[in-house]
Order: C-alpha cells, then structure tokens, then sequence
C-alpha cells in the first residue's frame, strides 16, 4: 500500500519532471558554475600563469580593499541610496496610485498608466542621455532655460558631487515610480467597494477614506514589496551609477557603489583580484543581509517572510 | 453639511487632477524634448533653448542614422536578439515553471531551494566571465540569448501562475489520454495570456535595451547592439567642444548630439509600438510580482 502511494506520484510527475529538467540543468551551469570560481578572489591573477595558475595570496585582495578608502565609500553608497530608493520609492507609489484611483473613467487611468511605466521601458543608456540633455553645462534645459533667465549662477552639473545624491534619487523615483503605483493600483482597485460605501453613508469624506481604507489595506502589498527590495539591498544598478553621471571622476564620491567598483577596478585598474573579492564581498555580505531579514520577519509575522 | 462635503470633494478632485496633470508632465516631458531635438538642426540645438517645437526642422539627422552602416548594423543585431532572445526565454521558463508549479514533484524542496539560494548569492562577475569564456560564448552572438534565458524573478512569478490555474482544466485533458507536453502547449499556454504578455514585455525590452553584456562580453564590431553604440557615442562625445567641432565639420548641422537623440528615438518607438498590445493583459501580470510564490 505504502509502496504504491510513493510510486504513483513518481510516475505521474515524471513527465513533468523531464518537461523541466533541461532549463533545471541549464539552471545550474549558469547559476552554480560560477559561484566555483569565486576562489579567483584569493589569488595573486597573473595572465601569464593563468587563472588557475596563479598564486594563492590568500585574504590579500580584500585587505587591500579595506585599506582603501573605497571600500567605505561604495559601501555606504549602496545601503543609503538603497534605502532612499526603497522609502520615497514606496511613498510615491503610494500616493500617485491613491491619485489614480480617483480618476473614475477607465481611459484616462489606462492613458495615464501607459504614460507612467514608460520610464520604466527605457534602458540606462537612454536615460542618461535625458539626463544629459536637461544637465549639460552649455546648452542643457536646466542651465539654459531655468537657471540662465532667472538670473541664477549656471551649474557644471557634471563635476559637483554635492549635486548628484538628489539628482540620482530623483531619477531613480521618476523611473521607477510608476510601475509600482500600478501595482499599488492594482490593489486599491481590489478593495471591496462596499467598504466605501458605508464609510460614505457614515459622513467620512475622501481624505478620511483614504487613511482610515486604503492604507491599512494597503499594508500587505507594502511589506511584500519592500521585503523583496530589501533582497537586493547590496546591489545596485550598474547603469544608474556609472552611465548616468557619464563615468565622471569628479563624482565619484556621491556615485561609487559596489556595482561601478567592480566594474572600474576591473576595466580601469586591471586588478581582476580585486574586482573579484569586491564581488564576492558584495555577494556574501548582501546574502547574509538577506538571511537576517529574513529571520527578522519570520519571527515576527512568519506569513510575510521571504522564504 | 452634505452639499458642504460634495463641494469639499469637488475641490478635492481638482487638485488631483492637477497633481496627476503635472505628474504626466514630467514623466512625458523629457520624451518630448528629445523628440523635437531629433527633428531640429543639430548646429541650433547647441544654442539651446528648443523646448517647444523644432526651430530649425530638418530630416538630415535621420538620414544621417540611417545611412551610416554602423547603427544598421547595431540596429538589425538588436531586433534580432530581441525576438530569438524573447522567444526562447517565453519557452525554457515557463516549461520549467509548469514542471515546478506542481507541489506533488519529486523533490520539489530541493529545486526551490537551488533557485532561491541563486537568487540571492551569485559568484559575481569575474568568475562569471570565466564560465562563459570555458564554454565558448565569449564574442559572440549567442552570449546575448543564452545566458539570460531563464531568470529567477520570472520562473517564480510563472510558478505562481500556474498555480493559480484550476485543476479541472488538466483533469479532463488526463482523462482524454493526453500527455504533460500536449496540456502544456495546448491547454495552460492558451490561458496563461496574462503571464506571457508580462514576461515577454519584460525580457523584450530587457533584451533591447541591453548594452552591459555587449560591453562585458563581445569586442567584435559586427555584434554591437543599438544600446550599445549609443553608450560608446555619448560617452565620446559629452563634452562640448567635441560638439561644436562635429558641428563645424557637418554641412548639414548634424551634430553629436542631435545623432544621439535621434537614436534614442529610434530606440523608443518600438517599445511604445509593442506595448499597447501588452498592456491589457499587464496589470494583472504585475500584481503576480508582488505575491509570494
């Protein structure tokens, strides 16, 4: 009896097994082959003597990292750029979509939601161009057609850190911002409309509704997804840090994050040691993130939790 | 006290119109501004100033594009990936979620496991690199399509899909003696428009969009994507002397920049071409995003 029960479920999902092994298999050469080679971190890289060949120099890479003042820098950058974007991002959502909600005709919502995820459509490589169109120091919108009539002082946009921690914020939540107040929307428009109804009936005007409502039953949406942004809270978009501000030394210190470091020590220093152990540092301490969050809110709610 | 609150809400409803009027503006605005750069004469752009309509029309940027080899090139490579790239990430990641979305699998854990230990640690780029250059993919054309071919988000978002959809539907197939492969193509992919349209959506404009595998992975010219090219003439050229130069030199006023803006509009109409035949099917793909798989 036992041994018919475990058959039957082998042999009906067989065939669903052989239906997903081949991307299962693809899975673990893409994912999982990699991950043998972070042991490129602990070496001396020489082209000459190859990869494998090379040196073994144990934790040197990262104390050189570590000595620098880099390592500070990019990792400050992540974590608070990561959560500015994770707390004006939800914000904003949250507001354009209870704006959208209001807006009673069907067309002009869809009108309005084909114009907000637009943004979200363009690669980083277009967008710093917008960027650059609005910023340059010469002809740009900014300089040229704000600042310039007003009789203001003329900004070099493109060599002043002080600038960009806002700018890079502003631009993040404007393209951004759209797809998840439509997600936001999305579950507005699932709350019961009765809830309303009554709450009309009771005398509760639109803002009332709105705090009393649409908040509270917005919270689950709102952990879910500040949960799964806080997942990739070391990481950061490659393309937003470095082709955004145009790779310009000067900012360095507002856009340096784990991501361009990577990148640069790699590309401009040739120090493939390096750029390995600050990838596997940028690996590991964002998994261990993920872990203790992940145990945070298990305790306390385990419903919510990521895995 | 009733007619008091109706005119309250009307007030109400005309500040949100107004917020959502100037929300519209700034997410559309920059669009359009680009889009009247790419029709004025590149030499006048550079006096700045062109924030409404075209102050000096011309094609001439256009047929600038369009005749330098260069961007044909990146241009077709680019559409090119797009759909092989779109087309084979649709198959290989929903058949992956329709073999998972079973609970009853044989050591279902252990493959959910392997997925989300992936999703949060990765061996970073370097070793990354290295894999790709053992199994031959460096430069060329397949490093564009076969890497990202399935990606964690969306192989969960589709198991949550599946799931979603009613057993009865598969029963009566079963009954009818057909096969897991037969239901898949000819009953859960008809009904699974929803997740399709999303996923396609998505990886086609990742996939167009994408310029960082192009600058990691190839060197060869003939494989640059669009993105690409347009990374490598922005970053020559963003200062603006180098402008005023390249405008000099151009009897017809085509300058850098306005080759850029013109490219960066043929990098958009597409995306604004495709989407709104997505879009009915978008809103209720997104919201799989935020439930839990």
């Amino acid at each position: 009896m036992t041994a018919k029960r475990k058959s039957k479920p082998l042999k009906k999902t067989l065939p669903l097994l052989i239906l997903a092994a081949p991307g299962l298999l693809y899975f673990l050469v893409n994912s999982y082959f990699p991950m043998f080679g972070v042991f490129i971190a602990f070496k001396d890289v020489n082209y000459a003597k190859g990869i494998f060949g090379s040196d073994w120099i144990g934790f040197q890479n990262f104390t050189f990292l570590f000595q620098t003042s880099d390592a500070w820098i990019m990792t400050r950058n992540t974590l608070l750029y990561n959560i500015t974007f994770i707390a004006l991002g939800t914000i904003v959502s949250i507001i354009i979509a209870i704006l959208m909600s209001e807006l009673l005709s069907k067309l002009y919502s869809k009108l309005f939601m084909t114009g907000l995820i637009l943004p979200n459509l363009i690669s980083m490589v277009v967008l710093s161009l917008l960027v650059f169109a609005f910023l340059n120091a010469d002809s740009g919108f900014v300089n040229h057609s704000i600042l310039r009539p007003l009789g203001l002082p003329e900004i070099n946009w493109y060599s002043e850190p002080k600038y960009w921690p806002y700018l890079l914020v502003m631009i993040q939540i404007w393209k951004t911002a759209g797809y998840g107040s439509i997600v936001y929307f999305a579950s507005i428009a699932g709350i019961d409309k009765s809830i309303y109804e009554a709450a009309k009936i009771d005398g509760a005007g639109k803002l009332k509704q709105i705090r009393m409502i649409t908040l509270p039953l917005l919270k689950p949406t709102v952990i879910v997804l500040v949960l799964m942004s806080m997942g990739r809270i070391f990481n950061s978009d490659f393309g937003l840090f470095y082709q955004v501000p145009m790779n310009s030394g000067a900012l360095f210190s507002a856009t340096q994050t784990i991501d361009t470091y990577v990148y640069r020590a790699l590309m401009q220093l040739n120090d493939i040691g390096m750029s390995a152990a600050a990838g596997l540092y940028q690996s590991l301490v964002g998994f261990v993130l993920v872990l203790t969050v992940n145990a945070i809110v298990k305790k306390v709610n385990s419903e919510n939790a990521l895995f | 006290m009733l007619k008091s609150q109706r005119q309250k809400d009307l007030l109400l409803d005309s500040v949100v119109y107004t917020i959502l009027f100037i929300i519209m503006l700034t997410m559309l605005y920059p669009f359009y501004y680009v889009l009247i750069a790419s029709f004025n004469k590149g030499s006048d752009s550079l006096l700045g100033g062109v924030y409404l309509w075209p102050r000096s029309f011309t094609l001439e940027n256009y047929k600038m594009f369009l005749d330098d080899p260069k961007w044909y090139r990146a241009f077709m490579v680019t559409i090119v990936r797009t759909i092989s790239g779109t087309a084979l990430g649709l198959l290989l990641t929903s058949l992956v979620a329709y073999g998972l979305s079973h609970r009853d699998l044989l050591f279902s854990k252990v493959y959910f496991t392997i997925i989300i230990f992936a999703m949060y640690f990765s061996g970073g780029l370097i070793p990354y690199y290295v894999v790709l250059r053992s199994i031959g993919l460096l430069n060329s054309f397949g490093v564009y399509i076969i890497p990202s071919m399935l990606s964690t988000f969306f192989l969960l978002i589709a198991i949550s899909f599946f799931r979603e959809i009613p057993g009865e539907l598969k029963e009566s197939a079963h009954i009818d003696g057909a096969g897991e492969f037969v239901i898949f193509f000819r009953i859960i992919l008809p009904v699974s428009m929803p997740l399709l349209a999303t996923m396609a959506l998505f990886m086609g404009v990742g996939q167009w969009n994408s310029w960082l595998d192009s600058a990691y992975f190839v060197q060869s010219e003939n494989l640059r994507t669009l993105a690409f090219r347009m990374m490598e003439v922005i970053n020559k050229s963003n200062s603006p002397m180098d402008a005023i130069a390249a405008a000099n030199s151009s009897s017809a006023g085509v300058t850098s920049f306005s080759l850029q803006v013109t490219a960066m509009v043929v990098s958009i109409v597409p995306i604004i071409c495709v989407y709104p035949f997505l879009q009915k099917y978008f809103v209720h793909g997104i919201m799989l995003g935020s439930v839990k798989g």
